[in-house]
């Protein structure tokens, strides 16, 4: 069940920074987890994504919804909401993702810095047929999805 | 002990002699060079002292040759006075003490000057040791001035007597120094004049002393000063090639090797192999432990920390504490220069070495045996692949293949049903528990058609995910249930879905290899599976279902025969497989809760082995009849009310229920007759999961039972029948 750990770390990573910008514990709500295959269409508007490498591999992507993106650059008191700036605040969140993990799993987990895309993602470093995990947020009733796509070594090894 | 430093012997230590002959033997020329320059300046600054005494003395000399020859000139202006005073009757007592005095004071400093002895000086007026002149030309000035003098005294002694002279006495007195005086004022001029010479002599001698001695020691200096040069630059020269050298040697040595000090201090030189092994050329000078730190776990850094420092304390012995090096085979996560974390692992081994200055260092050797680890760790990891494949392939072999294909398609979709249902869920609390109930049916019948043909590892992982379904949704009767609390199924359904991936992956791999395959399934065998029709060699799985009825029925501690008539003929696929699916759950029914124990069906006058029958029939129009029947204890209707009645507290089940109502509660609800659920029965999914597939293929439903006698469930379609999505109407016989 190292997969659920993970998650959950990535998972705890996001719902920390939530917490911290709109002071409430509970503000994101995740919907129920689902599996997609690697080849159908992942992600939302813009993407942070962050490789692991070392015993696990693959990636993990904290998508999100323009309007999510609005609000949140709005609570942190912005008024401008260019491609930038929402980029800017999409690589924070994958940020606070990475430093949670390092925190947590310690140095054999190894995430590269974060990657910026925008539209969806771009499948080509993904297994197409592997099982990638996704798992819907709501914030201030607004989407995002924290897809996690590890290269699981509770089933395979 | 003793040794020789020129004509000295030296009684020295053996430390102090190792250390003296090391220094003297190495820096001899500086030793002997600045002796020199020593000598030099102390002979220059001896004769230096003694020519400025010679200097002063010469000096005394000069003023007292002169002050004679002032003395003569005294003596003849005192007479001159004498005399005309007397003459004119004056007092000349003043002239006469005059004369006296210079008398007395010529004649001491002559007699001094020419024997040596006191005189008095002229700058002091104390009394002076005098030495008596030795040159050649100041004895023959003496000499003259001597003879000269004996004719002063003879002269000038009568005037010496009293205090009153008389006319006698004093003119042949002015007389003869009228007459000599020029001469002796003359003789102690020249001995002036010499003395001076002396003088100027001695300071020429002393200027030329010091020039050479100073030039001596310069010389002295800039030999030293060009030797050391020539030997530094000899010495960096070998230096140089030393550092070349070793260079060339770190450069070309496999391993990564440093030293590290007393202080744990990695030394200022190491192998470029260690700069390679660590990404980095930050490394000479770094702490041991805090450079480490960077690459493995602060543990471990601190247990390389606390190892090395053993080295260095002088009772452990290196020999002792090698085995408990703590960087054996160590995981290192280093930076590569794209910036990705490599994982490598890494040997370090230690020796002391003993320096020439008596102080210990200790050689660090690093081996980089990351590939010999990882080739080591994939052999593992595929011996260990090899031997779970192994056994899936044992569990596999004795299936037949065609069911097994049907159960991978049939239980993907089951999953992939699965799925939807977690995604299409909003994220309610109250809809996630309505998701997981729909689920439960889902995966229950996944978990009966794989231990249906035998997959039974598959069928515990898929009951393990039921349990925890059953357990959420008890947990949801108290709380309202969040997307965290699904977060456990999600992953374990990824892991069903990929087992059976996997299962389809291995049973590609065995037709590959034409294993048993080539001889159940042509390629057209296979397209006929895929194909909308069921061809009937698949029917051959319902007589397969045997193997499952023996298996649960050890289980439930029940002995059952099935029998099975009437799949002779090819099915529409989709038929086919909810007959399957329907017949697994019914079947199961039957021996979790209709096939008696061998005392039961004794007592009941049974035959002890049970017996359950699955048989279809057409009427050749198209319309078919499949009963499922087995002679066991029957429905237990009362039983049944009280869980009914027990789980719905509305007043709408306040009151005597027929049998047609509760079949329809047992057909429809989660509910169990069965007080504790196990792998086979006891969440009431089966029934429900029953009524579903019987929809989907439009099929009517009877239900027959006598009590201690028989169970028969009937169901009525035809090949047209569409999906039917009515309320259940079972009729009951």
């Amino acid at each position: 069940m190292k997969d659920l750990q993970h998650i959950t770390t990535f998972l705890d990573g996001v719902s920390r920074y939530f917490a911290h910008v709109s002071k409430d514990p509970k503000s994101l709500e995740l919907g129920t987890p689902y599996l997609v295959r690697n080849h159908e269409q992942l992600g939302l508007d813009l993407t942070g994504a962050i490789a692991i490498s070392g015993k696990t591999k693959g990636f993990v992507f904290f998508s999100s919804s323009r309007a999510l993106l609005k609000y949140l650059l709005l609570s942190l008191g912005e008024s401008e909401f260019t491609d930038q700036y929402m980029s800017d605040i999409v690589g924070e969140v994958a940020n606070t993702i990475s430093g949670n993990v390092r925190k947590t799993l310690g140095p054999e987990f190894h995430i590269s810095t974060p990657k910026v895309i925008c539209g969806h993602l771009d499948n080509d470093s993904l297994k197409p047929e592997r099982l990638s995990y996704v798992l819907p947020l709501k914030w201030r009733g607004n989407t995002a999805q924290l897809i996690v796509s590890l290269d699981s070594i509770d089933a395979r090894e | 002990m003793a040794i020789v430093f020129g004509w000295v012997e030296l009684p020295v230590g053996r430390g102090k002699l190792v250390v003296f002959s090391k220094l003297f033997g190495k820096y001899r020329f500086l030793v002997i060079s600045i002796a020199l320059f020593i000598i030099f300046d102390l002979g220059v600054l001896i004769l230096n002292f003694y020519t400025s005494g010679r200097i002063a003395e010469q000096t005394e000399l000069i003023n007292l040759a002169a002050r004679q020859s002032t003395l003569s000139q005294q003596m003849s202006k005192a007479t001159l006075y004498i005399k005309s005073q007397k003459l004119q009757q004056w007092v000349y007592q003043s002239g006469l003490e005059e004369l006296r005095s210079h008398y007395t004071l010529f004649g001491e400093t002559l007699n001094a000057l020419t024997h040596g002895g006191r005189a008095t000086s002229t700058e002091t007026g104390e009394k002076i040791h005098v030495d008596p002149v030795t040159t050649e030309r100041g004895r023959f000035l003496l000499s003259q001035a001597n003879q000269l003098w004996s004719g002063f005294e003879t002269a000038i002694s009568p005037l010496m007597k009293d205090t009153l002279i008389t006319d006698e006495e004093i003119k042949p007195a002015s007389e003869f120094i009228a007459r000599n005086n020029l001469v002796l004022f003359d003789l102690m001029t020249q001995l002036t004049d010499h003395f001076s010479h002396e003088a100027e002599a001695q300071t020429t001698l002393l200027r030329r002393a010091q020039v050479a001695g100073i030039s001596l020691a310069t010389i002295n200096f800039f030999v030293i000063l060009f030797h050391f040069l020539k030997q530094l630059r000899t010495r960096d020269r070998r230096l140089e090639l030393k550092q070349h050298e070793s260079d060339q040697l770190l450069a070309s040595i496999d391993d990564g090797v440093c030293l590290v000090d007393a202080n744990l201090r990695i030394g200022l030189q190491h192998s470029g192999r260690l700069e390679e092994i660590f990404g980095t050329n930050q490394i000479a000078g770094r702490k041991f432990a805090a450079f480490l730190n960077r690459y493995v776990t602060e543990s471990t850094a601190r247990s390389a920390h606390d190892f090395i420092s053993l080295y260095f304390k002088q009772h452990v012995s290196p020999d002792l504490i090698g085995d408990l090096n703590p960087l054996k085979e160590v995981k290192a996560f280093v930076e590569a220069p794209s910036g990705k974390h490599e994982e490598k692992f890494l040997n370090f081994s230690f020796a002391p070495l003993v320096q020439e200055d008596g102080e210990t260092v200790l050689l660090v050797t690093v081996q980089d045996i990351t590939d010999r680890v990882k080739l080591r760790s994939t052999q593992e990891a595929s011996e260990t692949k090899m031997h779970t494949q192994l056994a899936l392939f044992s569990q596999i072999l004795p299936i037949n293949p065609d069911e097994l294909r049907l159960f991978i398609d049939q239980g993907m979709s089951s999953l992939a049903k699965v799925n939807q249902v977690l995604k299409s869920q909003r994220g309610q609390a109250q809809s996630i528990a309505e998701s997981l109930t729909q689920i439960m049916p889902l995966a229950h019948r996944v978990k009966g058609d794989a231990r249906s043909i035998g997959l039974t590892t598959l069928g515990e992982q898929v009951h393990a995910f039921e349990e925890d379904i059953a357990l959420l949704l008890q947990r949801a009767k108290a709380e309202p249930l969040s997307g965290r609390d699904v977060l456990p199924l999600t992953v374990e359904l990824k892991q069903i879905i990929e087992n059976i991936e996997l299962l389809k992956s291995l049973c590609e791999r065995l037709q590959q290899y034409g294993i048993r395959y080539d001889q159940s399934v042509t390629n057209q065998g296979a397209k006929a599976l895929a194909g909308p029709t069921m061809p009937p060699a698949i029917n051959q799985r319902w007589h397969g279902l045997q193997t499952m009825v023996d298996e649960i029925a050890a289980e439930q501690g029940v002995a059952a025969m099935l029998d099975v008539r009437g799949f002779e003929h090819p099915l529409p696929r989709h038929v086919e497989q909810s007959l399957y699916s329907m017949a697994v759950q019914l079947v199961r029914n039957s021996l979790a809760h209709g096939i008696e124990s061998a005392d039961g069906r004794r007592a009941n006058r049974k035959p002890s082995v049970g017996r359950i029958q699955l048989a279809l029939s057409d009427d050749g129009q198209g319309n078919y009849r499949f009963v499922v029947e087995d002679d066991g204890r029957g429905f237990d209707y009362a039983a049944i009310e009280r869980a009914v009645k027990a789980q719905h507290a509305e007043p709408a089940v306040d009151r005597a229920l027929s049998k047609a109502e509760l079949l329809k509660f047992v057909f429809t609800e989660s509910f169990s007759t069965k007080t504790q659920a196990d792998a086979t029965a006891g969440r009431g999914v089966g029934l429900p999961l029953v009524w579903d597939l019987a929809k989907q293929i439009g099929a009517k439903v009877q239900v027959r039972s006598v009590a201690k006698e028989f169970t028969q469930f009937i169901f009525l379609f035809s090949c047209s029948s569409q999906v039917d999505d009515s309320p259940l109407n079972a009729k009951v016989a």
